[in-house]
């Protein structure tokens, strides 16, 4: 299907970095299942930096 | 395995239809319209189009109307209605909520035009009654338009009922036939149709040709203006090798039609026992006043899209109610109508049969989206909230 790039089917057919990460440093979600579009980000740092 | 499983958008030319279109390119060259031997010979054959077409249909020849295709039947039927309801001061229409676009933007537009539309709930039973169209119709209606069957989820209307219903309170009745053609027994004189819009590449005829049944005595507005070609009421010269295509298409669809919908009905409930084994799934469309070829489903927590691309890879060709690829952020207005929510719509697969199909396909398929569910919902957030409990099932 020439709908999408090569890059993203490929991505799409054999999906990298996909789970979850029990307890992340932080999580982000992005999307709206109303729109049927989701994205949840998980991230675990070895050293956290404090921004403030 | 090759799976062809999209029958609703479109299907494969027969080759029969095929046949009979070639000499309209090489033979039959002549135009219609034109006196000498060569245009009176494609004159001709062209009557005898309209003939078989009229036959499948259970009117006169004189009664049909051939058009580009389904959307400009839909087109002119709805807007000559209006016109001359207008004239006598009734400007009401009464259609349903899970019409195909080229009847909503239609009415849509004659909204704008300052008439009033009525669009029928569907949520009870994915369907609606003659009944809900009896108790719609007022004083100032001027038509009643409700689609055969419904091209998404395969529901059958009740439309000798509503045919009835309408006869007896003096309303023009019109029937979007388009998925029902080839595929149901018509006879638009018993079921009282006044109008039946159909299109010649939903039951293996060519793409780019429909046509219009009018009952005899309606009066009809243009849509394409032009000459003299069908009776002056839509111009331009006949495609000819579509007409001839589509009338031998049509003439095989309600010659072999029990033969084709005992195969194709025992497929679709094969499918629609297979698949509703997976869990949070429904059925989407009427159980038991169904097309024979039509399967759908809803899927909870996951998005048709993605379905569609790893089926497609896998050999199967399927359609979604999904819109991601439209631009637009709305599911299929037809899912929303029978009350599937926003998360759950999108999440909609439609498997559409024909003869063509094979029992072993059948298994591919079964095989197939199970497997595909799964995986999807193995990586989807959604279903990860549902399974946690983070989100509650709607399905």
């Amino acid at each position: 299907m020439a709908l999408y790039s090569e890059v993203v089917m490929d991505h799409f057919m054999h999906p990298r970095n996909v789970g979850t990460i029990e307890n992340a440093d932080g999580i982000g979600e992005v999307g709206n299942a109303k729109c049927g579009d989701i994205m949840k980000i998980y991230l675990k740092s070895k050293t956290i930096l404090s921004l403030t | 395995m090759q799976v062809y499983a999209d029958n609703a958008a479109t299907t494969k030319i027969s080759s029969r239809a095929l046949q009979a279109m070639m000499p309209c390119f090489e033979k039959f060259y002549g135009n219609p319209s034109s006196l000498h031997s060569v245009g009176q010979e494609a004159k001709e054959v062209l009557d005898e189009a309209r003939a078989k077409v009229a036959a499948c249909l259970g009117c006169e020849a004189r009664e049909i109307f051939f058009t580009s295709g389904g959307s400009e039947a839909d087109n002119q039927a709805i807007r000559s209605a209006a016109f001359y309801g207008a004239k006598k001061g009734k400007k009401h229409i009464i259609s349903t909520a899970f019409e195909h676009h080229a009847v909503l933007h239609t009415l849509k537009a004659l909204e704008k035009e300052g008439f009033e539309i009525t669009l029928l709930d569907v949520k009870e039973g994915h369907n609606v009654t003659a009944q809900q169209v009896k108790d719609a119709i007022r004083e100032d209606t001027c038509l009643v338009t409700c689609m055969y069957a419904n091209n998404e989820i395969g529901s059958v209307l009740p439309i000798s009922d509503i045919g009835a219903v309408c006869k007896e309170a003096g309303v023009p009745f019109h029937t979007d036939a388009v998925q029902a053609v080839g595929h149901l027994h018509i006879n638009v004189k018993e079921q009282n149709i006044d109008m039946l819009s159909l299109s010649g590449h939903k039951f293996h005829g060519p793409k780019g040709v429909g046509a219009l049944y009018v009952r005899r005595g309606l009066p009809l507005v243009n849509i394409i203006e032009g000459g003299a070609q069908e009776r002056g009421k839509r111009g331009g010269t006949e495609n000819l090798p579509g007409i001839v295509g589509m009338a031998v298409a049509m003439e095989d669809a309600c010659a072999n039609m029990d033969q084709n919908n005992a195969k194709v009905t025992a497929m679709r409930d094969k499918l629609i026992a297979g698949l509703e084994k997976i869990p949070h799934c429904a059925l989407n469309g009427d159980r038991e006043n169904r097309l024979p070829g039509n399967v759908s489903f809803c899927f909870e927590g996951i998005e048709g899209e993605s379905l569609l691309l790893y089926l497609d890879a896998m050999g199967i060709s399927a359609s979604s109610g999904s819109a991601c690829t439209s631009g637009s952020l709305d599911p299929s207005h037809v899912l929303l109508a029978i009350g599937r929510v926003h998360d759950v719509a999108h999440g909609s697969l439609r498997l559409s049969l024909s003869h063509e199909n094979t029992d072993e396909e059948m298994d591919h398929i079964l095989t197939a989206v199970p497997q595909v569910v799964e995986l999807l919902r193995n990586m989807s957030p959604v279903w990860r909230d549902l399974q946690t409990g983070k989100r509650e099932y709607i399905l």
